[in-house]
């Protein structure tokens, strides 16, 4: 089907990658649908570009590639929401922020989309108990001069 | 907004298994327990408003080209 964006102009993309996010993301829960693109010139991130609003994109990234450890504990309501059993393999992503200085981007390590690739469900999980960061640099802090 | 009078040791029950208790009032601090089922999420609303902040700052950024620049040179050299 063909996507308006405002980022990439007219997209062509495959119904069946259309990831549906029932409760919509944190700010946005009028925008349920959206598709993670990816490409070169922004790899290793990704952009989450909404269906519903071309003007709306977020860019993400793997959390495993920067962060090793990282790992997200969903609540029984998260699971049954992703249509999933507990522990059954999802896809994460976070959100990344890119200030003006591009050096001083953060990941959003509270709230990361997790998905079930194969129904096409995501959803932005809140980690209540957990001492993540909502801002956490990707990059190490600049030395001090 | 329903509004309740409650002293220290009080509760109020939301539905039948959600119990909010007031514990101890100290000038302007109160302090509340909150008991309810694992899968009702309770946090403070501040966060809530700090990840929609968050999302809204993540939307409004322009290209993220140089940020990826930056990044593949630290994920080329990976750390030990």
């Amino acid at each position: 089907m063909k996507l308006e964006t405002r980022q990439f102009g007219p997209l062509e993309v495959e119904p069946a990658s259309i990831l549906t996010f029932a409760s919509g993301l944190l700010g946005f829960e009028e925008l349920k649908r959206f598709v993670l693109l990816e490409r070169p010139e922004i790899a290793p991130l990704e952009w989450l570009q909404s269906v519903e609003n071309p003007q709306i994109v977020f860019t993400v990234i793997d959390p495993t590639v920067v962060f090793g450890n990282y790992q997200p504990d969903l609540s029984p309501e998260d699971w049954e929401a992703l249509g999933l059993s507990e522990g059954e393999p999802v896809t994460v992503r976070v959100l990344v922020t890119v200030p003006k200085d591009p050096a001083d981007m953060t990941a959003n390590l509270l709230g990361p989309l997790v998905i079930n690739t194969a129904q096409g469900k995501g959803r932005q999980v809140v980690l209540v108990n957990s001492e993540y960061p909502v801002r956490q640099r990707l990059l190490p802090e600049p030395a001090a001069v | 907004m329903l509004v309740l009078n409650r002293k220290p040791n009080q509760s109020i029950m939301i539905g039948e298994d959600i119990e909010v208790v007031i514990l101890e009032v100290k000038g302007d601090n109160v302090k509340v327990g909150l008991k309810a089922p694992r899968n009702v999420p309770v946090f403070r609303q501040e966060l809530l408003a700090e990840l929609k902040a968050e999302n809204q700052r993540a939307a409004a950024q322009a290209s993220p080209e140089a940020a990826a620049q930056l990044l593949k040179q630290v994920i080329q050299k990976p750390q030990a």
